[in-house]
């Protein structure tokens, strides 16, 4: 499935494709990157096929129930390539998980490693307290933990606008799936209701 | 950094050679060089300060250059010094320190007669700078003194040489000083170098200050976006309170992601487009039994499903319009009662929002673009997709769009 393909079935002015390419990388002028319905579309329809990839994955190890935290990590990394590379957090992203994937094939991480270390009282409180919500929102930003303010605001400007689009797009599709989920199982199953309903 | 820092040192002095820097950069001798070369420059910066400050300053380039240019008792000697430096420092003297390249130099180099004199003329330095002093307990602080004063003796050098690079340089300053704040150096060292910055020239001092008031400005300006990105922003002016404003949204926005995804991963089977088993019950029973519930209540469409009542977003009426409208739309029913018909459910569906949804535009382009990128994978067998009269009226909101 490629984006070209989408877009020629559709009638659409610009090439969202050409449109992404000639954004700046997270200057403020690129207000409209994350702002597109071809992108949102885009990502979307990548975001249900991802999805579809994990729910056959997770059938075929075991008839276990997909995990909200493996269809988290598909959405954020359908998000993270559609942001072609060109953002920190989107490359932390997608580097996080592959090294995660191999991390959990080779051994269990202990979970201490993953928790940061919180400073002790004293230290913590020397720290200005704008510096501190600066630690705290390069944690936030995947792979934004030592970035400076001004970097630091620009990739969280783009993560934003990214996660809003992100939330519409799923929001948007869970309804849809959804609501033909009900009407499907409606119409499998209570084929005798319905006359009566309409 | 220290890549950075030499190339700075080879260009003020005018004497840029590749093989010097790959040389001096490589293996392990990189270390030793820097240090000794800050060391230098640190005793140029002190003796700077006093009358004879052209002559060392040249006598000092030309020793430099043919330090630099001998990158074989470069190494030697460097090694010999680093060790002097990391055994010796706390007896250190500035007299010993200058005397002792002065020896190294005789030894090893051929022009280091001329050299030696050199080193050995110059009055002596009364005092090392007070952090320095103070640092020379831990090796890294050392290197963190001979950073403060590397810096100086840049600023220093800028001023007297009035070099076009000195701007660089000092943007360098600038950059490594807010590197090392971020690294959360010790308070002491940054005060110490903002001590000594003061005491510089005016001329580097302006340069330093419009580099900090375009970093400022890049800030705000960033800021300034980021509260039209972020709702509620206006009132609040000040970088704390923008700041926690922008992490409660993002930590809201990634709540939202995770609920949301909570619920796609328990929606349904129905992601297989697949037609053929579409309406089986098959596909159904094996998946989780609160998707069979949740399917079991929501023919009744009256009711929204269960799981959208959970929904907290604005796309709930949405969807529940949705519902209704499947069934209730009349011209579903023939389409229901075929074998396309889970085909057309998509569409019927589509229809159905669109004519309900006109607030939601994004959301309906949505749509229609996620069904059309089913149609052109060629996943749907029968898409009588151009048809439909919902579909013009698609189109136009499309366009209107």
């Amino acid at each position: 499935m490629e984006p070209a393909a989408m877009m020629t079935s559709l009638d659409v002015s610009s090439d969202p494709l050409k449109r992404m390419d000639r954004k700046s990388e997270g200057s403020p002028t690129a207000k409209k990157r994350w702002r597109t319905e071809d992108e949102q579309r885009i990502y979307s329809s990548k975001l249900l096929d991802a999805i579809r990839l994990v729910r056959r994955r997770s059938a075929a190890e075991a008839w276990a129930s997909l995990k909200s935290r493996e269809v988290r990590e598909a959405a954020d990394r359908v998000l993270a390539v559609e942001a072609r590379g060109r953002t920190r957090w989107s490359r932390a992203i997608l580097s996080n998980r592959i090294r995660m994937r191999s991390h959990i094939r080779k051994r269990r991480p202990s979970s201490a490693a993953a928790i940061p270390r919180m400073k002790s009282a004293p230290v913590w409180k020397k720290t200005p307290p704008l510096q501190r919500k600066v630690r705290m929102l390069g944690r936030l930003v995947p792979g934004c933990r030592r970035l400076s303010l001004p970097s630091l605001i620009e990739e969280t400007s783009d993560y934003i606008a990214a996660l809003e689009m992100q939330v519409k797009a799923m929001t948007a599709l869970s309804d849809i799936l959804s609501a033909a989920a009900a009407v499907a199982g409606g119409s499998g199953g209570g084929d005798a209701a319905r006359p009566a309903q309409s | 950094m220290q890549k950075v820092a030499l190339r700075e040192m080879l260009r003020l002095q005018a004497t840029t050679s590749d093989n010097l820097s790959t040389t001096t950069t490589g293996g392990g001798g990189s270390a030793p060089v820097l240090e000794r070369q800050r060391a230098q420059q640190r005793w140029r910066q002190e003796q700077q300060q006093e009358p004879q400050q052209s002559y060392f300053n040249e006598t000092q380039l030309n020793t430099m250059e043919t330090f630099m240019q001998n990158p074989l008792s470069l190494q030697s000697e460097l090694q010999a010094f680093q060790a002097e430096l990391e055994n010796g420092w706390p007896d250190f003297t500035p007299h010993q320190m200058l005397m002792i390249p002065s020896t190294h130099y005789s030894n090893a180099n051929d022009n280091g007669d001329g050299i030696s004199r050199t080193w050995s003329c110059p009055p002596l330095v009364e005092n090392l700078p007070r952090n320095q002093v103070e640092e020379k307990a831990n090796g890294s602080d050392v290197i963190v003194s001979v950073r403060e004063s590397f810096k100086k003796r840049r600023a220093d050098k800028s001023l007297l040489l009035n070099n076009p690079m000195a701007k660089v340089a000092e943007e360098e300053d600038a950059k490594e000083k807010r590197i090392k704040v971020d690294r959360g150096e010790t308070e002491q060292s940054r005060e110490a170098s903002v001590d000594t910055s003061k005491d510089t020239s005016k001329l580097s001092e302006v340069q330093k200050m419009d580099y900090i008031h375009v970093r400022r400005e890049k800030i705000s300006k960033r800021m300034k976006y980021l509260q039209d990105l972020v709702p509620g922003c206006d009132k609040i002016t000040g970088k704390a309170g923008m700041l926690d404003e922008i992490i409660n949204y993002v930590q809201s926005l990634q709540r939202q992601v995770e609920f949301l995804s909570m619920k796609l991963s328990t929606v349904n089977p129905c992601l297989d487009f697949n037609i053929d088993n579409f309406f089986t019950k098959e596909i159904f029973s094996p998946s989780n039994g609160d998707n069979l519930a949740m399917m079991g209540m929501s023919s009744e469409v009256v009711n929204p499903p269960p799981c959208l009542q959970f929904n907290p977003m604005q796309h709930l009426d949405a969807a529940a319009c949705c519902g209704l409208d499947v069934a209730i739309n009349p011209n579903s029913d023939p389409l229901w009662r075929t074998t396309s018909a889970p085909a057309s459910l998509p569409q019927t569906l589509m229809d159905s929002c669109f004519h309900n949804n006109d607030g939601s535009s994004n959301w309906d382009a949505k749509i229609q673009g996620l069904y059309n990128a089913e149609v052109s994978q060629g996943r749907q067998t029968t898409f009588p997709y151009q048809s439909f009269p919902g579909n013009a009226n698609a189109n136009n909101l499309k366009t209107e769009n």
